[in-house]
């Protein structure tokens, strides 16, 4: 097994768990909060699995270095826009009751 | 066709499903979907950068990532202040 394939095979499973994750989001049953959790894989396990790949088949330091901040990026900044849509939606519908934090 | 290209083109098609979830719904419904939209873009750029061997492609999901973090914070802002 060569290094391309293993990274094809990252990027592949990468790819399988967004495709996946975005059906969800449409036909699953339930409210916003279902739905919220089908962002979840994208950021946090997709994004990672494809960079990955592309580390590995890239080989350029530079590249590898603009990759992996994205993909720092996307793991970072997606736990904290789903909190902060579910927050907004409990606010919208009076399940939580107070201001959010100036 | 490359593997890379069929995982381009997958990644292609789950905008499709997230574009559908962007668009149906109430405002925060539709916000879920926008930060999937913005999310598989940025992923799809990073395996168009592979696909067509220009690393500069890499530049646009840097700056999309960020600035979508950013314009959903402030959607999310906006639509969570009607505190009943």
């Amino acid at each position: 097994m060569t290094a391309h394939d293993v990274a094809l095979g990252l990027v592949a499973a990468g790819t399988v768990v967004i495709v996946l994750a975005a059906i969800g989001a449409v036909v699953a049953p339930g409210d916003v909060f279902t739905r919220l959790h089908f962002v979840t894989p994208v950021t946090s396990i997709g994004g990672p699995l494809v960079a990955a790949g592309l580390c590995v088949e890239s080989g350029q330091p530079w590249v590898i270095a603009e990759v992996l901040v994205i993909a720092l990026l996307l793991f970072v900044s997606g736990p904290v826009l789903e909190a902060s849509a579910a927050r907004a939606a409990a606010q919208d519908r009076g399940i939580e009751t107070e201001e959010q934090p100036a | 066709m490359s593997g890379y290209t069929l995982c381009a083109l997958a990644l292609l098609c789950a905008l499709l499903p997230a574009g559908v979830a962007a668009s149906r719904g109430d405002g925060i419904n539709r916000l879920v979907g926008l930060e999937l939209v913005s999310s598989i873009g940025a992923v799809f750029m990073l395996v168009l950068s592979q696909v067509s061997h220009q690393s500069y492609f890499l530049s646009v999901p840097l700056v999309l990532v960020p600035m979508s973090f950013a314009g959903t914070l402030v959607f999310t802002r906006l639509l969570g202040r009607r505190v009943k």
